[in-house]
């Protein structure tokens, strides 16, 4: 018994370097277009996104599984390398090695007897105990205020580009503009110069 | 009530028992004598009635409808008793659905848990169960009955399909065909003083005059009493009744139906996602969210922890992280069978201190979760699909068509991309350093506690 756990452990570890953990994804991005997307690069042999139940989480990931570590390892690069999109522009995914933790359902290492007690409020160290608990709760609000920060600055930068975008369409559309009307050779005429057709 | 024969019972150390008022109808089996009531310890039984069974190796007893009565021509007394489950007893399948505290489920559909012959001794004590049930057949309880009542139902429990249902139908157990229609009402009906008709009422008015029933001679009583050494509220269950631990394992022999499914019930019926059932513990208010937990712990390995520190069991779920959760905080999701339960939980984890392996102290709170069903795709940014895009793929990209593609150095696409490539990167250096920090932070508090936990282990 313990020998099996010890080898479907075994197993989990090996699918866990298959694996590549993908974020900076749009929420449309379905499974099949993942796997396509991915496809391009190895074989994709399974694609599980990570829930994210919390109000105040908005990370879209997801774990994609491919045929071997080889192939896992070699997107990574690839993707670093130059930016992949996937379902939208022109924000790029992002790739990087999955990790244990990631994993829904994932075996346990051992069979093991987690230790556990309860500390009175009468014991002498219940004073720090109760300082670690609300250290954990700034954390984690701080890492919720993080999050809003990122989600803010993304925000921006989506506005800021969405406006450049505007305006050098602007700009094309004004030059597609000169051209259809005549305006170009007028003034081509005008200046002397040659267009190059 | 005390004739002699009862004394001489008592003296001997027997429990006191007497029948009732004969049933009419003794149309089923005729070799059996039907009977509408029985006095059974100094308690009065009478058909339909709500008792207490006790069950070995249950701490807590059983609870059922009696819905027939009688004596075996070898003068065994059995009742036939339609099951109320406790909501812990189905708990499976109660993932989520808010009940109440004092609620119970009255067994229906066709199959084993719906009812048993069982010999009258097990009946231990009368329940006070009151039927809330909506239903127009029901009489409707009033606020003091209520009151009164330990127990109330209005949902019953199919065990075929494993739903409940507020709609009680003409049959449950098939084999009771109008009986148990009737009687199922005959719970409030009993207990509450407005009598709705049908035979229960005239065998309740009968039996209320029981003092000139037969009682049953002594020897009989005797040697159905002698083999059992339990106190006499706690009678054992002869050695026909049927435990249903025994018929999972290997049981044949048994005329009787099983008892309430119970063990392996996991087994028979497919749980519901636990998406769902976040849900709903999300809206009865029992689910909690525990932190500061390792991440290298597994979803039952926090089931088994939550069992040891409150002594429940539980459905708990590890969060699956991403690239910004942080290295230090394992969450999961746990949810408690109730919102009482839940509330207990966090207080207990605010006021006291559980910690695990000696350096993880768990922090309980009540999640925010998203809304389920409400995706925001409108939220996610990065993506610029104005009309000037649309135009811009057309014109710069062929390879738009594509829903997946890198982009190409000589466009504007790429420069954006490599905008939000540098973006990327310093929410990466931003998340290192927060929680680097935070690893600081923590092992300045932590310090201590290592130093102290030590020798305070050994005193």
């Amino acid at each position: 018994m313990g020998q099996s756990a010890e080898e479907e452990y075994a197993a989990f570890e090996e699918k866990v370097k298959r694996t590549i953990y993908v974020d900076n994804l749009s929420p449309q991005v379905t499974k099949a277009v993942l796997e396509n997307a991915l496809n391009q690069f190895g074989n994709v042999t399974d694609v599980q996104f990570i829930p994210n139940y919390f109000k105040s989480c908005c990370v879209y990931a997801a774990l994609v599984e491919m045929e071997s570590t080889k192939q896992a390892a070699e997107i990574i690069r690839e993707m670093s390398d130059s930016p992949l999109m996937i379902s939208g522009m022109p924000r790029p995914v992002r790739a990087q090695e999955a990790k244990i933790e990631m994993f829904d359902d994932r075996p346990k290492k051992r069979q093991r007897e987690i230790k556990c007690y309860w500390m009175n409020p009468s014991h002498k160290n219940f004073e720090v105990a109760k300082k670690i608990k609300d250290l954990t709760k700034k954390h984690a609000t701080e890492a919720t205020y993080l999050m809003e920060l990122q989600l803010a600055n993304e925000e921006k930068l989506h506005h800021q580009q969405s406006d450049t975008l505007k305006s050098n369409y602007k700009k094309y559309e004004l030059i597609d503009g000169a051209q259809t009307d005549g305006t170009v050779r007028r003034l081509a005429a005008r200046y002397g110069t040659k267009l190059n057709e | 009530m005390s004739t002699r024969e009862e004394e001489n019972e008592n003296l001997s150390g027997n429990i006191e028992f007497k029948w009732g008022q004969k049933g009419r109808h003794g149309a089923k089996n005729p070799k059996f004598q039907y009977y509408e009531s029985f006095t059974y310890d100094g308690v009065d039984y009478f058909l339909y009635d709500s008792v207490y069974v006790w069950c070995e190796g249950q701490r807590k007893p059983y609870i059922a409808k009696i819905v027939e009565i009688y004596e075996t021509p070898r003068l065994k007394k059995m009742v036939k008793l339609v099951w109320y489950f406790r909501p812990a007893e189905i708990q499976n399948w109660l993932r989520g659905v808010h009940h109440l505290n004092n609620e119970i489920f009255l067994a229906s559909g066709e199959g084993n848990g719906v009812s048993n012959f069982n010999p009258l001794e097990t009946i231990c004590g009368k329940c006070n169960v009151v039927c809330t049930s909506k239903d127009e057949r029901n009489p409707q309880a009033s606020m003091e009955e209520l009151k009164m009542s330990h127990h109330v139902f209005y949902r019953t429990f199919d065990v075929e399909k494993c739903r409940l249902s507020e709609n009680f139908l003409d049959k449950i157990a098939g084999v009771l065909v109008i009986v148990i229609s009737v009687s199922a009402f005959a719970v409030g009906h009993f207990f509450n003083p407005k009598p709705k008709g049908g035979p229960e009422v005239a065998g309740k008015s009968n039996s209320s005059s029981k003092c000139e029933t037969k009682s049953t001679s002594p020897t009989v009583l005797k040697s159905r009493a002698s083999p059992d050494t339990y106190h006499s509220k706690k009678r054992k269950p002869q050695d026909f009744e049927v435990d249903k631990q025994k018929i999972i394992e290997a049981d044949s022999k048994s005329i009787m139906i099983e008892k309430k499914p119970k063990l392996d019930k996991s087994e028979w019926f497919k749980e519901l996602p636990w998406e769902d059932r976040m849900q709903k513990a999300h809206e009865t208010g029992s689910l909690v969210l525990l932190e500061n937990l390792y991440h290298s712990l597994t979803s039952s390995e926090v089931e088994d922890i939550v069992l040891k520190a409150f002594k429940k069991k539980v459905s708990a779920k590890m969060i699956q992280c991403n690239a910004f959760s942080s290295p230090y905080n394992g969450q999961a999701l746990v949810i408690f069978n109730s919102k009482d339960e839940a509330d207990f939980a966090i207080s207990e984890l605010e006021t006291r201190c559980l910690i695990i392996r000696g350096l993880r102290l768990v922090v309980g709170s009540r999640p925010s979760l998203k809304e389920p069903g409400k995706y925001q795709p409108s939220k996610y940014f990065g993506h610029i699909t104005t009309d000037a895009v649309k135009r811009k793929q057309l014109m710069d990209m062929e390879n738009a068509v594509s829903t997946s593609h890198h982009a190409q150095p000589n466009t504007i696409t790429f420069d954006m991309a490599m905008e939000w490539r540098a973006r990327q990167k310093m929410w990466e250096l931003c998340w290192d350093a927060l929680y680097e920090q935070q690893a600081e932070e923590i092992a300045n508090l932590i310090e201590p506690l290592k130093v102290l936990a030590s020798p305070s282990k050994k005193n």
